[in-house]
């Protein structure tokens, strides 16, 4: 089972699915983490109060959320084809992973700065910041330990989300595991490929807690 | 100076329920003072003090500040008064994620002073505080009172004309607590900063204020200098808050003590400032025909205002007289009752 064939189509499959997941996590941290800022400053009594704003936001991060990832994954390929020219292949594949993951980014973010205490913001105000500043040095800032652990979690989620993409026909390792371990029963291809992610997801998430750990003083 | 017209702030609860926190106030806060601003809790007192730096936007009234009115200020223009006004917390609500050293640094990087004097600002302040070891630390490494220290020299960096302190003791220890109005009037004297202290502790008051305005459901009952409030105290509330702050009642088992003695008159003689330097009952003793016997006593200091209250037995032939003299130097004598 360890031929180097096998060993071969593995690591091309790794790094497809690193740099599916890399790719995706940050353009979904690209477009998320704006509208997360925005969901939160636009909130009920805070910096920026605008209900209506608030609540069309509220309203679409929802949908964003709801709708299934397999459905989203076929929905959008006129637009994935507008967008890359093609509607199969890895580069294909990031297109639906990261708008499947900005609703989750928005949501994580907004979960994180509404943590930060809304005494440290009203000493900020009261010291004449301004909303830029207030969200750029103290929002931000404050919740960055929650922050990496949340792009953590949606990075670990693409993961997942990426061999649901390889099904049809994104390519890294969740692919290989459908042609090869499926569809050519081959059980130890398949067994590899379930202990590869496994390994990918746990060094993600130890290296996630590491950096959050790193950056809290608590 | 602060000025405070006709200021009225009305809080719109849910559904139709209004809590009028503010009503009518008309103040004016001296330059240079420390003012108190005592009051249950949900009396108006953060409100008020939140509406100097427009924290709170009042519905009605004016707050000008060193002569600019707040209210009608452009956003611009308002953070750039409030970047005069230093602010500090029951809470210290510093940022955790930075150094004690950044969290000073902080306003001077929001008003964008350049880099040499931020260094050189940050380490004065971490001198007048008394935190210069602890420059590298971060908060959740510091104790209340050194958490408080940090945010009064945050609130200074900007080389404030005004401190605004809402309830900046309230988390601490009664002995962490002196350290912390020491260090406040010492910043009063040196930099003839103006302080407003809100509080719902009198010891506090007595301890460090000039000024004192007492505050009872969004309404001003009260306001003069400490020891004139905290000795005539003319409302209720005030009173409530004065007892054991100041001792003027007869404790119980000296007055159980009393009725069981008979014959003369028993007084309650409350004198204040000067006036206890002087050997007034001495003097009565010598001009009139009476004989005193002192039961109970009691000296305190507020602030440099030093009062007193004495019991005595008054007998003699001249009993009306004396007690006549000693109301007309001035002091305070009250009948307790003929025994
Ligand atoms: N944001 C708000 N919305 C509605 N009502 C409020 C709000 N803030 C304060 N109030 C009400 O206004 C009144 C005055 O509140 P304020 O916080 O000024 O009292 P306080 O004297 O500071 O009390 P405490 O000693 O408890 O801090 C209270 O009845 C309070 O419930
Ligand atoms: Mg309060």
């Amino acid at each position: 089972m360890f031929n180097p064939t096998v060993l071969m189509m593995l690591k091309d499959a790794l790094i497809e699915t690193i740099y599916m997941v890399a790719t995706s996590t940050f353009f979904a941290v690209l477009f998320g983490l704006p509208l997360g800022i925005l969901l939160v400053i636009t909130a009920p009594d805070h910096i920026k109060e605008n209900k209506w704003l608030n609540s069309i936001l509220g309203w679409i991060v929802n949908f964003g959320r709801s709708v299934p990832f397999i459905i989203l994954l076929v929905a959008i390929v006129p637009f994935t084809r507008w967008l890359v020219n093609t509607s199969i292949g890895t580069t294909a594949a990031i297109v639906p992973l990261s708008i499947a993951a900005i609703p989750f980014v928005a949501r994580v973010t907004e979960q994180s700065l509404r943590e930060v205490d809304k005494g440290v913001i009203e000493a900020a105000l009261a010291m004449g910041a301004t909303t830029s500043q207030i969200i750029f040095k103290v929002l931000l800032p404050e919740s960055l330990p929650s922050l990496v652990l949340g792009i953590t979690i949606t990075a670990v989620n693409l993961i997942g989300y990426s061999a649901m993409a390889g099904a049809i026909g994104g390519g890294g390792l969740g692919d290989l595991a459908i042609r090869y371990g499926y569809q050519r029963f081959r059980g130890d291809v398949m067994l590899l490929t379930v202990i590869v992610l496994v390994i990918l997801v746990q060094v993600v998430q130890t290296i996630g807690n590491l950096i959050a750990k790193s950056l809290e003083h608590k | 100076m602060i000025q405070f017209v006709n200021l009225t702030k009305v809080y719109k609860g849910p559904g139709q329920n209004e809590v009028v926190a503010l009503k009518d106030i008309n103040l004016t806060i001296n330059d240079s003072e420390i003012f108190g601003i005592i009051g249950l809790s949900g009396a108006g007192k953060s409100t008020l003090v939140r509406t100097i730096n427009l924290l709170e936007r009042p519905d009605v009234g004016s707050v000008k500040v060193n002569g600019v009115e707040m209210t009608s200020l452009s956003r611009p223009r308002l953070r750039e008064e409030r970047q005069k006004i230093g602010m500090i917390f029951q809470h210290f609500n510093l940022l955790a994620s930075k150094t004690v050293a950044d969290n000073i640094a902080f306003p001077l990087k929001l008003s964008g002073a350049p880099k040499a004097e931020i260094t050189k600002r940050v380490n004065e302040l971490l001198d007048l505080v008394g935190l210069s070891d602890k420059a590298k630390a971060y908060p959740f490494q510091l104790s209340g009172g050194q958490k408080q220290r940090v945010g009064i020299a945050r609130a200074l960096a900007n080389n404030q004309e005004i401190l605004l302190c809402d309830e900046a003791t309230s988390a601490l220890d009664p002995q962490t607590t002196m350290s912390i109005l020491k260090l406040l009037k010492k910043i009063n004297k040196e930099r003839g900063i103006t302080i407003v202290i809100i509080t719902h502790e009198m010891n506090v008051i007595k301890e460090i204020c000039d000024r004192v305005a007492v505050i009872e459901e969004g309404e001003i009952i009260e306001v003069g200098p400490v020891s004139e409030v905290l000795l005539n105290p003319t409302t209720e509330t005030a009173k409530t808050f004065l007892r054991g702050v100041v001792k003027t009642e007869v404790p119980y088992e000296v007055a159980a003590r009393l009725k069981s003695q008979n014959g003369g008159e028993l007084l309650q003689v409350t004198f204040l400032g000067s006036l206890a330097g002087e050997p007034l009952i001495n003097e009565m003793v010598e001009k009139f025909d009476v004989v005193i016997n002192i039961l109970y006593g009691n000296i305190d200091q507020i602030r440099d205002v030093t009062f007193g209250m004495l019991v005595l037995k008054l007998t003699g032939p001249e009993q009306d007289k004396a007690k006549a003299f000693l109301e007309e130097k001035g002091l305070k004598v009250k009948v307790i009752e003929n025994v």
